[in-house]
C-alpha cells in the first residue's frame, strides 16, 4: 500500500501477495425477479410502477403491488454506493427481471439518484438494450443473453438469499467461511412479495429472523465483507 | 382487387362490406417481448401491398405498355370515370347536376328552350302544372257536393287546427240576429241597474267578511279550551315566569356556585382599576442624591438633638402657620405625621405587591425632603390602610388567598384529572408543597419584616434584593458549610446565582463568599468537619461563613450586630443574619462623613469600631461622596479606594488574621471597584509589582542568604490575601486581563520557582495553589504550576524509605506517622505565624497538610478530568497517591483519603483512556475510489428520434436516411416494374406463340383435311373403296 521511498526498488513480497489477494477479492450480486417492465402509456414508453400507472394496470387486468421497480432501485443504490463498490470490489451486477430479461450493470456506473430519471434510464435501455456512458465509451448497462450462469466465474459460491430458508446465518461467520479463493454470488430478490424461483444457487440461506428489504439485505451484506475486507 | 369487385357488383344503400381477408395475404409479425399497452396490429400489408402495387401497374403501367405503340388512344373523359373514391350513385348524381347547371347557366350558343319566355316550366307529377290546374278547376266543377266538403273542411280545422287561429271564421250555419249580451258589453246600462249591482256586491262581502270573523271565534274558542286542559294538567306551569322576573336572569338556586362566583367576578372587574403607568425608574444620579439628601437631613437632625432641640418643635414650627386652626385640621396633620413616620419606616417604593395602588408610586420619594412626605398619595394609601374592608375588597383578598370558589372547582377539577392518570399525589408530598408554600409565605414575611425594621435602610431601592442575596449567600454557605467536600465545586456556582439578582455587588459579595470557603476548605478541608463542630478550626471556619452572610447583610441593612468571634451556635444561618440590632457604636456615627484624605484620617474613624459600624461607614461615605454627584468625588472616591486597600494589608498583616473584617473590606471594595475601575487595576498592578520585585530578589539571592528578613522566598501573608483579593475583585475568566495574567503568572512563579524550606512555606504553597486552581478552573484554563506543586508536596509525606523518599522530608515529623490527628488546616489561625512556630512542628500540622494537598489534587482531578491529556497529567500524582495510600504508619483517616483520591484519579484515568480514539492510518482512508461513470439517457425517450446535440448534423443525417430509404424505394420499384412488365411480355409472348400454334394447327388441320378429302375423292377422308377393301 505504500509507496516505496525510491520508486526503484519492487515492493515487498508479502505487500505484493496481500494486493494480488486483495485484487482476487470481489462479490457479484445478482436481482433477481425486479420487476421493471415497459409499456405504451399513451403515447410514449413509461417504466411500469404502481404509483402512477395504477389505472393503467389495472385496465390491463394486471395487479399494480406486482409492478414496484423502486425496490431494484434502492437495491442498485445500496449496492453501488457501498464502500464496497468504491473500493472496487464489485466484480459484477446483474438484474433479472420477472420478464426473464437479463441486464448488466457496469459495477462503475453512477445510477439516477432520483427514481424518475432511473425510470428514464431503464425505458431507454429496454427499448435500446445498452446505455453509454457521457464520459466514456463503455456500455454502463448492456442487455445480455442468458441464461445467467454463462456469466458467472467458475469459482464461484452462488447463494440466495430467502427469508424462508431453514439455514439462519449471521454475515460475519458466513463471509469468514467463504474461501478467499472463491467469490461469493449473492441472490437478492428485488420484489415485493414471494421468493425467487431460481434453480442455479447452491443454497439459500437466511440471514435475519425477519423478512428484509432488498435494500436493507444487501446493506448487511455490503457491511459484512466491508469489515471481512477492512474496508472502512 | 377490392375495389375493383366493389365496382363490379354496385351494392346500393350500404357500405361494402370489409371483404374476407385473404389467408394469403397476412403476415403476423413474430413478438418478441408483450408490451403492455402497445396496440398489436397483428397483421402487415407486405404481402397485400404486393398485390395493390400489381394491381395499380396493371392500370397504369400495362396500359402504358399496350399503348406503347399504337398511334392514338380512347379517353374515357366521362365525369367521374377514372375516380375511384365515388360511388356510382355518387357519380350519377354529380353528372346530373353538372347537366343541371350546364342547362341552367346556358351557353352562349344554346338555343332558347321550347318555352319563348325562357321560363322552366313546372311540373308535377310528371304533369306540368299549367295542366293541373285545369285539372283542378275540371275537378271542382265534376264534384256536385260542396256544402258536404266544407263542412268536412271546417270539423277538420276545428279538430286539429285551434279552431283555425286567429282568424274569425263565420259560421255558415248561423245568422247575425243571434247576438247576446255577452257578445255587446258595451251597452248602456241604467242607473238603477248600475246601483243595485253595487249593492249586491257590497252584501256579499259583509256577508263573507261576517263568516270569516265567526270562523276566526270558534277557533279561539277551541284553542283557549287547549289551553286550560294544557294548565290543569299541571306541566305548563314550570313554562312561565312569574311577572317582573327578568329574562337574562336564570332562577336563583338554579345555577350552580361556581358559575354564580364566575358571574360575580366578571361583575366587580367592571370596577377592577386598570394597571397605572408607575413612576419612571430613578437614574443612578438621582438615587445617589436621594441617598445624600437622606443622609444630610439626618445628620441635620442628628445635630439638632445633639444641640438639644426636640423632634416635635420643628414639626410643629412647619405646621405652625396653620397653628391656629382647629379639630379637624389638628387631627389631619396628626394623621399626616403619623402616615409619614409609617412610609419613612414602611416597605420600600418599589415593592411590586403596592402595583394596584394609585398612590403608591410617590413613595420612593419619601427618601428625599421632609415636603416630599406630604404627598396625596400618601395620603391616599394611608387613607386606605385606615379603612375596614368592603365586602368587594374581602372577596378580593380571599381570591388572592386562593379561597375563590372558581380556584377550588379548578383544584377539584385538577385532582380529579390526577387521579385518573394515577398520578395523583400522596398525601406525604402533598404535606410537602404546602410546608414549601408556608416556608415561601414564610420568608416573604420575614423579608418584609426585617425591612420594615431596618431603622433609616428603609428608602433603599436594592434593599429587598440585596437582602434575597443575602439569603441566598446564607443557603449557599449553609450547603457548602454541611458539604465540605463539594465546596471547590460551588466556587464556580455562585456566579449564577448571582447573575439572577443582577448586581454586581452582590455578585462579588456572592463569589468571595463561596470562593472564600473554598480557599479555606482546600487548605484544611476544614468545613467538612465543620458539620461535627468540633475543634477550634473548624469553628473559625463556620465563622467564616456566617461573616460572609453577614456581611452582604450588613450591606444593605446598616444595624447589625456584629458576633463575637469564635461562637458557632446551633441557630441556622438564616436567623443569623436577621439578629439585626442596633450596635451602641453605630449611635455616635455622623450621618454625613467626608471621605478621608489619609489612611490616619480613615483609621481614626473606623478603629475600634465594630465589622457592621466599618460597612456602615463605608456606605456613608460612599453616598456622601457619590461619584455623579460632584466633579471631585471621583478623585474622592479613588482615594477612598486606595485607603482601603491600605487598610485591608495592614490587616492582613494581624496575627491571627481577622477574617470577618478583611470580608466587610472585601465586600466594600468589591462594590467599589465598578465605579473606578481603571484606577483599582492601577493600584492592584502596583501591588503586583511589589510582589514581582520582592519575589525576583528573594530568588535571585543564594539559597544560604534567604534567610532574610523574610526568611523564605515565598510571599508574605499580607501578600497572599491581597492576591486572594484582587482575584475576587476582577473576573478571572478574561484570556487578558491588565491584572488577573500577570496575577498567575506571579502566582505560577511562586509555585514553580519558591523553593519549600520551612513548614510554614507549606502553608503558602497551599493557598496559592488553591487560589491558582480556582483562578484557572474558571477560566476553564490547566494551571500545571499548582498541580506540579501539589504533587511535590505530597511527594514529600511519603516516608523516607531506602531510595523511596523525598530529600527534603520536611512533612515527616519525628514522631512518625500514626499520631497523628487529621484534623483540617486552618489557614487564619496559622498565616501570620512566625516561622518558628512551635505549630508548624507539630504532627497535627503535618497531617492537615497532607490531606489539605490530598483534597486538592481530587479536585484538580474533578475540574480537569475533560482534558484529553488526562492522565499523563495526573500520572505522577496518580503514583504518589498510591504509595502514600499502601505506605505503612500513615494514620488510618489519612490512608483513607488517599486511596480514595488515587481511586477516583484512576476511575478517571480510565474514562480518558476509554474515550480516546483509536489512530488511524490515514493511508487507508485516502483509498482511490473506482471512477464512476455516468449513464447517457434521455428523460423523454421516443424509439427513432435523433438525440444528436448538433441539430445540423441530425438534419443532415435524417435527410440522408431519406435519401437513402427514397432510393432503395425507387430501385425497388423499378426492378418490381420491370418483372412486371416481363411477366406480361412473357404473356404476351406465350399468347401470341398460342394463337400461332393454334393458327398453324388449324391450317394444318384444314390441308390435312384437304389432302385427305382430295384422297378420298371427296368424301371427307372416308375412301369407299378402301373400306370395300
Amino acid at each position: 500500500m505504500t509507496p516505496t521511498v525510491s520508486g526503484l526498488e519492487p515492493p515487498e513480497e508479502k505487500q505484493e501477495a496481500a494486493e494480488a489477494l486483495s485484487r482476487k477479492q470481489g462479490v457479484i450480486f445478482v436481482l433477481e425477479n425486479a420487476s421493471l417492465e415497459t409499456a405504451k402509456v399513451g403515447k410514449d414508453f413509461k417504466l411500469l410502477n404502481c404509483d402512477d400507472h395504477a389505472q393503467f394496470l389495472k385496465r390491463h387486468g394486471k395487479d399494480p403491488a406486482d409492478y414496484r421497480p423502486d425496490i431494484a432501485h434502492q437495491a442498485l443504490l445500496a449496492i453501488l454506493d457501498s464502500p464496497l463498490a468504491k473500493a472496487g470490489k464489485l466484480k459484477a451486477l446483474y438484474i433479472h427481471t420477472r420478464k426473464n430479461v437479463l441486464i448488466e450493470v457496469n459495477p462503475q456506473v453512477r445510477i439516477p439518484r432520483t427514481f424518475k430519471r432511473f425510470c428514464g434510464l431503464l425505458v431507454q435501455l429496454l427499448q435500446k438494450l445498452s446505455i453509454r456512458a457521457t464520459n466514456g465509451p463503455d456500455k454502463l448497462l448492456k442487455v445480455i443473453k442468458g441464461p445467467i450462469t454463462k456469466h458467472f466465474p467458475l469459482n464461484a459460491e452462488r447463494v440466495g438469499l430467502s427469508h424462508k430458508s431453514a439455514e439462519i446465518v449471521t454475515l460475519p461467520e458466513y463471509v469468514k467461511s467463504v474461501s478467499e479463493e472463491r467469490i461469493p454470488i449473492f441472490v437478492v430478490g428485488a420484489m415485493a412479495h414471494g421468493k425467487i424461483d431460481i434453480t442455479y444457487v447452491d443454497k439459500f440461506m437466511s440471514i435475519s429472523q425477519y423478512p428484509l428489504s432488498a435494500a436493507y439485505c444487501i446493506g448487511r451484506i455490503t457491511n459484512a465483507l466491508e469489515q471481512h475486507w477492512n474496508i472502512i | 382487387m377490392v375495389k375493383r369487385k366493389a365496382q363490379v357488383k354496385p351494392t346500393f344503400g350500404n357500405k361494402a362490406k370489409t371483404p374476407k381477408p385473404n389467408p394469403f395475404e397476412q403476415l403476423h409479425s413474430r413478438k418478441k417481448f408483450d408490451v403492455l399497452g402497445r396496440k398489436s396490429k397483428g397483421q402487415t400489408k407486405a404481402l397485400r401491398s404486393r398485390s395493390d402495387a400489381n394491381e395499380k401497374r396493371k392500370k397504369s403501367l400495362l396500359v402504358e405498355y399496350r399503348q406503347m405503340r399504337s398511334a392514338n388512344a380512347f379517353v374515357d373523359r366521362r365525369f367521374g370515370e377514372d375516380d375511384d373514391t365515388l360511388s356510382p350513385e355518387e357519380r350519377a348524381l354529380q353528372r346530373l347536376q353538372k347537366q343541371r347547371t350546364r342547362q341552367l347557366s346556358g351557353s352562349k350558343f344554346a338555343l332558347g328552350d321550347e318555352d319563348a319566355d325562357g321560363e322552366e316550366e313546372l311540373t308535377h307529377l310528371g304533369r306540368s302544372l299549367a295542366e293541373a290546374d285545369h285539372y283542378n278547376d275540371a275537378l271542382a266543377e265534376e264534384d256536385g257536393e260542396d256544402a258536404e266538403y266544407d263542412r268536412l273542411q271546417d270539423s277538420l280545422l276545428q279538430d286539429f287546427n285551434f279552431g283555425g287561429g286567429l282568424l274569425q271564421r263565420k259560421q255558415p250555419g248561423t245568422g247575425a240576429a243571434e247576438d247576446t249580451p255577452e257578445d255587446a258589453p258595451d251597452q248602456r246600462r241604467s242607473k238603477k241597474e248600475v246601483m243595485e249591482e253595487v249593492m249586491a256586491k257590497s252584501k256579499a262581502f259583509k256577508a263573507v267578511k261576517q263568516q270569516q270573523r265567526e270562523e276566526d271565534l270558534t277557533a279561539t274558542d277551541a284553542l283557549d279550551a287547549q289551553f286550560q286542559e294544557l294548565l290543569e294538567a299541571g306541566n305548563a306551569g314550570l313554562q312561565f315566569k312569574a311577572p317582573g322576573s327578568r329574562q337574562d336572569r336564570p332562577a336563583p338556586g338554579s345555577i350552580e356556585p361556581q358559575d354564580a362566583a364566575y358571574d360575580r367576578m366578571r361583575r366587580e372587574l367592571v370596577f377592577e382599576a386598570k394597571a397605572q403607568g408607575g413612576e419612571r425608574t430613578k437614574t443612578a444620579e438621582e438615587i445617589a442624591e436621594d441617598e445624600k439628601a437622606r443622609l444630610e437631613r439626618l445628620e441635620t437632625e442628628r445635630i439638632k438633638r445633639m444641640r438639644g432641640m426636640s423632634n416635635g418643635s420643628d414639626e410643629d414650627a412647619s405646621g405652625g402657620e396653620d397653628g391656629a386652626a382647629g379639630g379637624y385640621r389638628a387631627r389631619r396633620q396628626k394623621r399626616k405625621r403619623e402616615e409619614a413616620a409609617a412610609v419613612e419606616h414602611g416597605p420600600s417604593g418599589d415593592a411590586l405587591d403596592d402595583d394596584f395602588d394609585v398612590g403608591s408610586g410617590s413613595e420612593s420619594g419619601e427618601g428625599g425632603s421632609g415636603e416630599d412626605i406630604e404627598d396625596a398619595g400618601v395620603e391616599v394609601l394611608g387613607m386606605k390602610a385606615a379603612k375596614p374592608m368592603t365586602k368587594l375588597e374581602a372577596r378580593r383578598a380571599a381570591r388572592a388567598a386562593g379561597d375563590h370558589p372558581l380556584a377550588a372547582g379548578l383544584r377539584a377539577a385538577s385532582a380529579k384529572l390526577l387521579q385518573k392518570h394515577g398520578l395523583a399525589p400522596t398525601a406525604q408530598s402533598l404535606q410537602d408543597l404546602e410546608a414549601a408554600g408556608e416556608d415561601e409565605s414564610g420568608s416573604r414575611e420575614d423579608d418584609d419584616d426585617s425591612s420594615g425594621d431596618s431603622e433609616d435602610g428603609s428608602g433603599e431601592d436594592l434593599e429587598a434584593s440585596e437582602e434575597d442575596v443575602s439569603k441566598q449567600q446564607v443557603h449557599s454557605a449553609s450547603q457548602a458549610h454541611q458539604s465540605g467536600h463539594d465546596s471547590f465545586k460551588k466556587a464556580g456556582k455562585p456566579k449564577l446565582e448571582a447573575k439572577a439578582n443582577g448586581h454586581v455587588k452582590e455578585k462579588v459579595a456572592a463569589d468571595e463568599s463561596a470562593s472564600e470557603s473554598a480557599g479555606s476548605s482546600g487548605g484544611g478541608r476544614s468545613s467538612e468537619e465543620g458539620a461535627t463542630g468540633s475543634g477550634d478550626s473548624s469553628d473559625e471556619e463556620d465563622i467564616d461563613i456566617v461573616e460572609d452572610s453577614k456581611v452582604a447583610a450588613a450591606a444593605s441593612s446598616g444595624a447589625q450586630d456584629e458576633k463575637p468571634d469564635g461562637i458557632s451556635d446551633g441557630v441556622p444561618e438564616a436567623k443569623r443574619v436577621k439578629i439585626i440590632g442596633s450596635g451602641d457604636d453605630m449611635k455616635d456615627l455622623t450621618f454625613s462623613i467626608p471621605a478621608p484624605e489619609t489612611h490616619k484620617d480613615f483609621l481614626r474613624l473606623v478603629d475600634g469600631r465594630s465589622n457592621a459600624a466599618l460597612a456602615e461607614v463605608v456606605r456613608r461615605i460612599r453616598a456622601c461622596n457619590a461619584i455623579p454627584l460632584a466633579a471631585g468625588n471621583r478623585r474622592k472616591i479613588q482615594v477612598f479606594f486606595g485607603i482601603l486597600v491600605q487598610h485591608f494589608a495592614m490587616l492582613a498583616s494581624q496575627h491571627p488574621v481577622p477574617t470577618s473584617r478583611l470580608d466587610v473590606l472585601t465586600a466594600a471594595l468589591a462594590s467599589i471597584v465598578p465605579e473606578v475601575p481603571f484606577y483599582a487595576a492601577t493600584v492592584a498592578r502596583a501591588r503586583l509589582t511589589q510582589l514581582h520585585e520582592l519575589l525576583s530578589t528573594a530568588l535571585n539571592k543564594p539559597v544560604a542568604a534567604i534567610e532574610g528578613p523574610l526568611g523564605t522566598c515565598w510571599p508574605p501573608a499580607r501578600h497572599l490575601l491581597l492576591l486572594q483579593l484582587w482575584s475576587l475583585l476582577f473576573p478571572a475568566s478574561d484570556r487578558r486581563h491588565q491584572v488577573m495574567t500577570p496575577l498567575a503568572v506571579t502566582v505560577g512563579r511562586c509555585l514553580s520557582l519558591c523553593p519549600l524550606h520551612r513548614p510554614a512555606d507549606i502553608l503558602s504553597a497551599i493557598f496559592l495553589a488553591g487560589l491558582h486552581t480556582t483562578m484557572a478552573c474558571s477560566a476553564k484554563r490547566y494551571a500545571p504550576e499548582a498541580l506540579t506543586c501539589v504533587t511535590r508536596l505530597l511527594t514529600t509525606a511519603l516516608p523516607s524509605g531506602p531510595g523511596k523518599g523525598h530529600p527534603q522530608s520536611l512533612l515527616i515529623p519525628h514522631e512518625g506517622w500514626t499520631g497523628l490527628s487529621s484534623a483540617p488546616l486552618s489557614l487564619p489561625a496559622l498565616l501570620n505565624s512566625p516561622a518558628g512556630d512551635p505549630l508548624f512542628q507539630e504532627s497535627a500540622f503535618c497531617g492537615a497538610a497532607t490531606r489539605a494537598a490530598i483534597g486538592m489534587i481530587e479536585h484538580m482531578a474533578t475540574s480537569w478530568s475533560h482534558l484529553p491529556a488526562f492522565p499523563e497529567l495526573f500520572q505522577q500524582a496518580l503514583s504518589t497517591l498510591q504509595s502514600l495510600s499502601c505506605s505503612q504508619g500513615l494514620p488510618q483517616e489519612l490512608q483513607a483519603a488517599a486511596c480514595n483520591a488515587a481511586a477516583e484519579v484512576e476511575a478517571k484515568c480510565n474514562v480518558c483512556v476509554a474515550t480516546r480514539k483509536p489512530l488511524i492510518r490515514y493511508s487507508v482512508t485516502q483509498q482511490p475510489a473506482v471512477k464512476q461513470y455516468t449513464p447517457r439517457f434521455e428523460e423523454d425517450f421516443a424509439r427513432n428520434k435523433d438525440y444528436d446535440p448538433d441539430r445540423e448534423r441530425a438534419q443532415q443525417k435524417r435527410l440522408q436516411k431519406e435519401v437513402n430509404r427514397e432510393k432503395r424505394g425507387a430501385m425497388r420499384e423499378l426492378r418490381r416494374d420491370a418483372a412486371f412488365l416481363g411477366e406480361e411480355r412473357d404473356k404476351e409472348r406465350q399468347a401470341h406463340k398460342a394463337e400461332r400454334k393454334g393458327v398453324v394447327r388449324r391450317n394444318n388441320a384444314f390441308l390435312q383435311q384437304q389432302e385427305a378429302d382430295f384422297k378420298s375423292g371427296g368424301q371427307g377422308g372416308m375412301w369407299k373403296r378402301k373400306s370395300k377393301k
